[in-house]
Parts: structure tokens; C-alpha cells; sequence
């Protein structure tokens, strides 16, 4: 079972290889399968990767959400884009603490990512299940404070 | 439909530097450093999705095009990770932005040892 998944891991990253290459011959494939081997046999004696098992679900829930991020970007781009260029009085910062939904090391990761990812909102802390993100204004923080995006998050990899 | 191509990833590689441009002056002009790193925001939130997407466009579909969705995909994991990073090492450093003055964050530095 242990062999397998790292026989597996192989191919993967070989796959992804070939993605990476675009030249197909012996030598350079020999190459590549030597170096997806020893690159796994590496990471296996560091057994540094992170023990927290995840879900396959979330190889199609990642995806989706990426969509509703990408809108929210879009938005708070164009927000903060007049911030910039308007009159810096419009300015209101403030600080907001978003309680996280789900407790897991990636959704933490998501969830804090994503605040800093959509301008106008910035993680500067994260402290057991709390994050306090800086705002620009006071309507994005309130915004923010709704819980909109953790709720999303949530959902995306639950406990 | 190949000038169609060319103008479409033109205009999106014009949008994407526009909104890099605007990161840069949003970083000159705002008032403090934590309002600062969100001016700076814009260089790596839209900016390198319009310009990498414009370029996606031109190279349509091919190898080059999967290895800049890669180069977009790590960018989107890095470029918040390290905004974080910074924000994180002014906070524990003691730098308390507006509105939080008095406030100790949740996971402060442990205690200086007495008499250091």
C-alpha cells in the first residue's frame, strides 16, 4: 500500500513532466523518470510532508471556489483601483477579526490567503481558529466581517 | 480571427500593466505602511492575471499555455504568502496599525525574560 502511493506519486509528478518538457525522446524521457524517482525517494526520507490527510473532493472544490474568488478579485480590484487614484480621504482603515469555520492547516491557508488575495483586505495575524485582517475601509471590513468568504471556505474543506 | 487573437491578448496584456502601474502609485501615495502593502495589492492580484492571461491568449492552445497557468497558479499561492509575511513580521515587530492601538495580538511574541 505504502509502495504503491509512491509509485503513484512517480507518475504523477512524471506526468506533470511532461507537461513541463515537450520534448519526447529516450534519453531525455530516461532522464525525466530518474529524476521524478529521485525526487520523490528524497521527500520520502525527509517524511517532512505535512501528515494531515485531505479529502479527493477537494481536487474539484479547490477549482470551483478559485471562480467565486476570482469575481470577488475582480471586484475589490476595481474598488481599491479608485482608492489609489482618488482622494486619499476616502480612506478608513480598520481591523476586523474573522472567526474561521473549519480548522484544518489548508483551510486556515485558504481562507487567509484568499483575504489578502482581494485587495482592500490584508491578513496580518492568525491565531488558533481567529484572523485579524487590516482593511482599507470601513465597508470592506464590514463586508468582510459578514463571513461571506469563510462560510466558502468552510464548505470547501469542512472538519 | 488571428488579428481577433492578437488584439484580445493585447488589450488584456495593456489592462494587466495598467493595474501594475496603478500597484506602484497606490504604493507611493497611500498614508502609511499597512495601507501601503494594500496599494502594492493591486501588482499582484489582477495585474499578473490580465497580463498572463492576455499572453495565454496569444499562445493559445499549447504547452506554453499550461506552464503560464502553472506560473499564475503559483503566483496566486506565493504572492499573498509573502503580503502576509510582511504584514505579520510589522505587526510582531509592533507596529499597530490604526485602530488597533492598545491591543495586544492574539499570539504576541512570548514574554521578554524580567530584568532583560
Amino acid at each position: 500500500m505504502r509502495l504503491l502511493r509512491l509509485v503513484l506519486a512517480v507518475i504523477a509528478l512524471f506526468l506533470v513532466w511532461l507537461l513541463w518538457g515537450g520534448l519526447y525522446k529516450t534519453p531525455v524521457l530516461q532522464l525525466g523518470i530518474a529524476s521524478c524517482v529521485l525526487v520523490i525517494w528524497l521527500t520520502h526520507r525527509m517524511a517532512l510532508p505535512d501528515q494531515e490527510t485531505h479529502s479527493w473532493a477537494l481536487s474539484y472544490r479547490v477549482p470551483l471556489y478559485w471562480f467565486w474568488l476570482a469575481g470577488q478579485m475582480v471586484v475589490s480590484n476595481l474598488q481599491v483601483l479608485r482608492m489609489v487614484l482618488g482622494p486619499l480621504s476616502a480612506l478608513s482603515p480598520t481591523i476586523v477579526e474573522v472567526e474561521a469555520k473549519a480548522s484544518s492547516k489548508f483551510a486556515l491557508t485558504l481562507l487567509g490567503n484568499s483575504i489578502t488575495l482581494t485587495p482592500g483586505t490584508l491578513t496580518i495575524n492568525i491565531a488558533d481558529n481567529t484572523l485579524t485582517a487590516h482593511c482599507l475601509t470601513t465597508a470592506t471590513a464590514r463586508e468582510l466581517g459578514e463571513g461571506a468568504m469563510a462560510r466558502r471556505v468552510a464548505a470547501v474543506d469542512p472538519d | 480571427m488571428i488579428e481577433l487573437q492578437e488584439l484580445v491578448a493585447g488589450l488584456l496584456v495593456i489592462t494587466g500593466s495598467l493595474f501594475v502601474l496603478a500597484g506602484g502609485i497606490g504604493a507611493l501615495r497611500m498614508p502609511d505602511f499597512y495601507t501601503r502593502i494594500h496599494g502594492a495589492s493591486l501588482t499582484d492580484s489582477l495585474g499578473p492575471v490580465l497580463v498572463l492571461g492576455g499572453l495565454m491568449v496569444q499562445a493559445g492552445l499549447s504547452l506554453v499555455t499550461v506552464k503560464l497557468a502553472a506560473v499564475l497558479l503559483f503566483l496566486m499561492v506565493t504572492a499573498p504568502t509573502a503580503s502576509y509575511a510582511l504584514a505579520n513580521a510589522a505587526l510582531l515587530a509592533g507596529l499597530r496599525p490604526e485602530g488597533m492601538q492598545g491591543r495586544e495580538p492574539a499570539s504576541a511574541a512570548p514574554e521578554q525574560e524580567n530584568g532583560s
